[in-house]
């Protein structure tokens, strides 16, 4: 199989144009590629569509970087702790980002489509829903009559995002992807995209991924970028590597009610560390990387 | 007599109407009250309906399908899902499956606003636009409000959730902009019950309108209208809202949310 390009963080976050329609994997708490999104920060991207299932906090902090122009989620909603999703409630209040809303299965449904090729999904579950009626972006929906049934159907175009970043547990240096816990909706993100960044927390000999080839999410074929950095999910978990940050998810929470401690947040931790384990420190180093670390018998 | 908090007696209703064999599916949720509304409040309904009347009830928390319910996590979120001894996980979009195939018998949904008909609103109040106040999306709610059998929706009452029109209709009840679930097509049961901290309604059978059910012990008619932004239909003679037995509150206490995890907000 065609071998993926291993890049840094760097490399890979300066692949990514300004203007680019993007998916990022993971939902709730659980596997999103937050080094990823700080180091786009760093490099000021701009005017990016993000467009998820429920990726609130990676997408909160894009914005609060101020690299997005429109966001497509179907929850907004921070797990593990009270309140909204500041950055994002702001913006969109203030109308500094386009949003779209979506149900989770409608966006699923979409992903869905995007991967297998087909041209729409057809769903059922918007009859009569404001988020068919209210939207103003594109094109969403067409009703049709299934030649079939004679049943009114509700069309929503395929999605297939110009760019899929996926944050997994561990690959071999081909690039053969492996997930563990909830896969969510991953891939089909990956496979509805043009292109596939994947950051992993490590690289495994071939042998270990040969002798566990049901944990191959994504095949190398569809993965062009890998980049191995590890803790690059933190604050959120990567199930049988560490769990999630709660503290830092308070600092982060407590930092996005005003826009001069929002300023601080970014400096402390996104503007000024010098790479990626300058920020492992700032969080709280080694001390705090073996409290979150995973009881490797256990799980979490 | 037996104490109890406003939350017990809720959950302890909400368990009532749980019937053995069904499937309820609740979402992963947030934090504070709304999760005791979403999230906490019918896992405790869920296994006290398991330790009484309906020993086969099962639920669906997001995307794990019958988990054991006498090892609930003291955490939600995917991380403390993914370690939750179950029978099954799997994908976001197979969950669509569990709703159009009319798997899910109860849908345990909730709001920002409401109006008579259960219209439910978790996306934007005001404009939609520019909102006054921009919330969390969509969630699974217009699934659960198309295709459960039956929903039950757990929220506070006030006069700003309790409202004639919602500013944004996520999910669809019984009846929106003078269209019916049946001009609709959607193939689910529609609002059952709404249970909230001073009252329980159901619907009437013309018309589908919120009506009440009962009153909570303590509460008054004229408070459960004053917090009501619609007419209210009362039947003659007001029923008192069943409060939970001592055995009830004994199994909420010792056996199923011995921390107060669940019913803390």
């Amino acid at each position: 199989m065609l071998n993926s390009r291993i890049l840094s963080l760097e490399e890979a976050a300066a692949s990514i144009p300004d203007k680019s329609v993007i998916t990022m994997g993971g939902f709730g708490v659980f596997l999103q590629p937050m080094a990823m999104v700080r180091e786009m920060i760093r490099q000021g991207k701009k005017d990016i569509s993000l467009l998820s299932v429920g990726e609130a906090y990676a997408g909160d902090l894009l914005i609060g970087g101020g690299c997005v122009k429109r966001i497509a989620l179907s929850s907004f909603g921070f797990e593990a702790v009270t309140g909204r999703a500041r950055n994002f409630c702001k913006a969109v209040e203030q109308g500094k980002v386009e949003v779209e809303d979506y149900s989770h299965f409608s966006m699923a449904s979409r992903l869905m489509a995007g991967a297998m090729g087909l041209p729409f999904a057809a769903v059922n579950s918007l009859r009569g829903s404001d988020l068919l009626e209210k939207i103003v972006y594109e094109k969403k929906f067409e009703k049709m009559k299934s030649p079939f049934s004679g049943e009114e159907v509700i069309l929503l175009p395929s999605a297939n995002p110009e760019i899929a970043i996926i944050q997994a547990q561990r690959a071999d240096s081909e690039g053969n992807i492996q997930v563990f816990g909830p896969t969510i909706s991953i891939e089909q993100q990956a496979k509805a995209s043009k292109r596939v960044i994947a950051i992993v927390e490590e690289i495994v000999p071939r042998s270990t991924i040969q002798s566990t080839p049901s944990a191959t999410l994504l095949p190398s074929l569809f993965v062009d970028t890998l980049v191995v950095l590890p803790y690059s999910a933190h604050p959120m978990s990567s199930y049988g590597y560490y769990d999630y940050d709660l503290e830092h998810i308070y600092t982060y929470t407590n930092a996005s009610k005003t826009p001069e401690t929002w300023k601080k947040y970014l400096d402390e931790y996104v503007y000024g560390p010098s790479d990626h384990f300058d920020y492992l420190k700032r969080i709280g180093g080694l001390r705090k990387i073996m409290k979150l670390r995973a009881d490797p018998l256990l799980g979490y | 007599m037996t104490e109890y908090t406003l939350n017990e007696l809720m959950a302890v209703n909400v368990a009532h109407q749980l019937r053995d064999n069904e499937m309820g599916f609740i979402g992963v949720g947030t934090g504070g009250r709304a999760f005791t509304m979403a999230v906490g409040l019918p896992i405790v309904a869920a296994r006290l309906a398991q330790l009484t009347h309906a020993p086969n009830f099962t639920v669906q928390i997001g995307t794990i399908i019958s988990p054991d319910l006498k090892k609930i996590p003291r955490e939600f979120t995917q991380s403390t899902l993914t370690s939750w001894p179950t029978a099954a996980r799997i994908r976001a979009d197979d969950n669509l499956d569990m709703f159009v195939k009319g798997k899910v018998d109860v849908g345990f949904i909730s709001g920002a606003q409401i109006d008579q008909y259960g219209n439910l609103n978790i996306t934007a109040i005001g404009n939609y636009i520019k909102p006054k106040v921009r919330l969390v999306g969509c969630l699974a709610l217009p699934e659960h409000q198309a295709f459960a059998q039956r929903t039950f929706i757990i929220t506070d009452q006030n006069s700003r959730t309790f409202i004639e029109k919602v500013d944004f209709v996520t999910g669809v009840g019984w009846n929106v902009n003078g269209k019916t679930r049946k001009d609709l097509n959607l193939p689910g049961g529609g609002p059952t019950f709404v249970f909230t901290d001073l009252a329980i309604f159901d619907f009437n059978a013309e018309g589908h309108r919120m009506q009440v059910a009962s009153i909570h012990p303590g509460v008054t008619p004229s408070e459960v209208q004053e917090k009501t932004g619609f007419p209210l239909e009362f039947p003659k003679n007001i029923p008192v809202t069943t409060v939970p037995t001592a055995e009830e509150i004994r199994l909420i206490h010792d056996e199923i949310d011995p921390e107060n995890i669940l019913l803390k907000y």
